[in-house]
């Protein structure tokens, strides 16, 4: 199923070309398409703050730049090899989808709508750079605009290579968090172990552990407080 | 728990997509003390990468940069809504976190300061003599509705000029003394048009590739695409005969 706001968004992104067309149809996500760990109650959450700022909040889509610029900027560097630009094409995404999240009625995943347009807005680029006059062979280095199966790696796009640095602050880290987790209370530990780990609903957790969802709610944010002091001090 | 505890247990339960679910408020407040409570967004970036760290998953960017120019382009759309008669350009790096009203204040300020550096710009690039005109023939005119124009010239903001026709740099003639918009996507322009050649206008309207040079009696202009409500990439400019 396309529905309206997909096509009024690939549509535009595609127009704003002035010359030359790109395809639309490849290697896009259908609607139901949501990457590894994001869940359908994660849809419902970003719909929620998607609603928020079709009311005028601008503050709640900080929220969904912040949950999701990772994932953008790892999409659009499958196009884009140069990291500023890949930045830029990043945000030029979430400009376009702010602008058109009025027309977003959540019928499907804000990220799938989100990942069409960060899609789009790459393809566009390297489009209009190929124009550009006196460019080089340096987009040689980027996906070809009709290579399929290129287009079918996006996912890939969301595991990165980790640099032996990034390997080594992981481990390091960890280990705190570890710590931390040890350090806490076997009731907070618990709750904390089944969100994070088991990624049981705070429903399912309750149901478990046999108190009220405030109650888990409530272990969990205190679990977090105490990993969170750690983590912080880490990275400070 | 004191109201700061709350949020933050608010911004917990919205990282378990668990928010709003048994107080519909609670996340419209907690969106709404994200201005006076910036650290938020530190701690909601923390909890990512716990959660990343511990599933193996790839580490989330900590940076805010992203957010800061994603804010600081829709902040300065808004500015442009409240000014829409005025063209204003300011570099996205130094908006960051700047709030609206401080902003629109700059706005006039700024109108002012682009179009002494691009007066600037444009004496420095002169290679032709000012009385010199182009040739061309006469063919497309198209009305430019809502065109906004910054005229260097007389070094003062120049605003709206409404039905300016569109020029086709290949066939139309221009007198000196005439001041017709050309409107033309970047790249194009750059081919077509070798009396106006022009460098890429970045979206985020930050100039950083002005590399062509003009010649003597042309200014370049940035036009708002109102038909497409700037969602171009690559912005359009005008270049004006004086």
């Amino acid at each position: 199923m396309k529905d309206d706001h997909h096509e009024a968004v690939a549509e535009d992104s595609l127009k704003e070309n002035a010359e030359g067309s790109v395809d639309n149809s490849e290697g896009l996500p259908s609607d139901s398409f949501l990457p590894e760990g994001l869940s359908s109650e994660s849809a419902r959450a970003d719909f929620e703050l998607v609603k928020l700022v079709q009311q005028g909040n601008k503050r709640s889509f900080d929220l969904l730049v912040i949950k999701y610029q990772s994932r953008v900027i790892s999409i659009v560097g499958r196009f884009v090899k140069d990291p500023a630009e890949a930045q830029d094409v990043a945000q030029e995404t979430f400009i376009k989808a702010y602008r058109a999240i009025k027309s977003f009625r959540g019928d499907s995943a804000f990220y799938t709508w989100l990942y069409r347009i960060a899609v789009n807005t790459a393809k566009n680029f390297l489009a209009a750079r190929k124009r550009r006059p006196g460019s080089t062979g340096a987009q040689s280095v980027d996906i070809a605009l009709d290579d399929d199966e290129q287009f079918s790696d996006h996912i890939e796009a969301l595991h990165e290579i980790e640099t032996p640095e990034s390997r080594l602050m992981r481990d390091e880290l960890k280990q705190v968090i570890d710590s931390a987790i040890a350090s806490l209370s076997e009731e907070l530990r618990t709750a904390i172990c089944l969100r994070e780990f088991d990624g049981l609903s705070y429903e399912e957790i309750a149901e478990v552990l046999s108190c009220p969802i405030g109650t888990v709610r409530s272990r969990i944010f205190r679990a977090r407080e105490v990993i969170d002091e750690q983590v912080k001090q880490f990275l400070d | 728990m004191n109201e700061k505890e709350k949020l933050k247990e608010t911004l917990s339960a919205l990282f378990d997509n668990e928010a709003g679910k048994q107080d519909q408020l609670e996340l419209r407040r907690l969106v709404r003390s994200l201005d006076d409570n910036p650290e938020l967004i530190e701690t909601y970036q923390r909890y990512m990468l716990t959660h990343a760290t511990q599933k193996g998953e790839p580490l989330p960017i900590l940076s805010q940069g992203l957010l800061n120019n994603v804010r600081a382009a829709l902040e300065q759309e808004t500015m442009e809504e409240v000014l829409p008669d005025i063209s204003v350009t300011i570099n996205k790096n130094n908006t960051s976190g700047l709030s609206l009203r401080w902003l629109k204040s700059l706005g006039r300020v700024a109108v002012a300061a682009s179009v002494a550096v691009m007066a600037v710009y444009v004496v420095e690039h002169q290679v032709l003599s000012p009385s010199a005109s182009i040739a061309r023939n006469a063919a497309t005119q198209m009305p430019a509705p809502d065109m906004v124009s910054n005229t260097v010239a007389s070094g003062t903001a120049e605003v709206n000029e409404h039905n300016n026709r569109l020029l086709n740099p290949d066939v139309m003639t221009v007198s000196a003394g005439d001041r017709q918009p050309f409107d033309r996507p970047v790249d194009s322009a750059t081919k077509s048009s070798p009396g106006c050649t022009i460098g890429a206008l970045r979206s985020d309207n930050s100039e950083r590739v002005w590399e062509k040079e003009l010649p003597a009696g042309y200014v370049l202009c940035k036009q708002k695409d109102q038909s497409k409500q700037c969602e171009s990439v690559t912005s359009k400019i005008g270049c004006y005969l004086n």
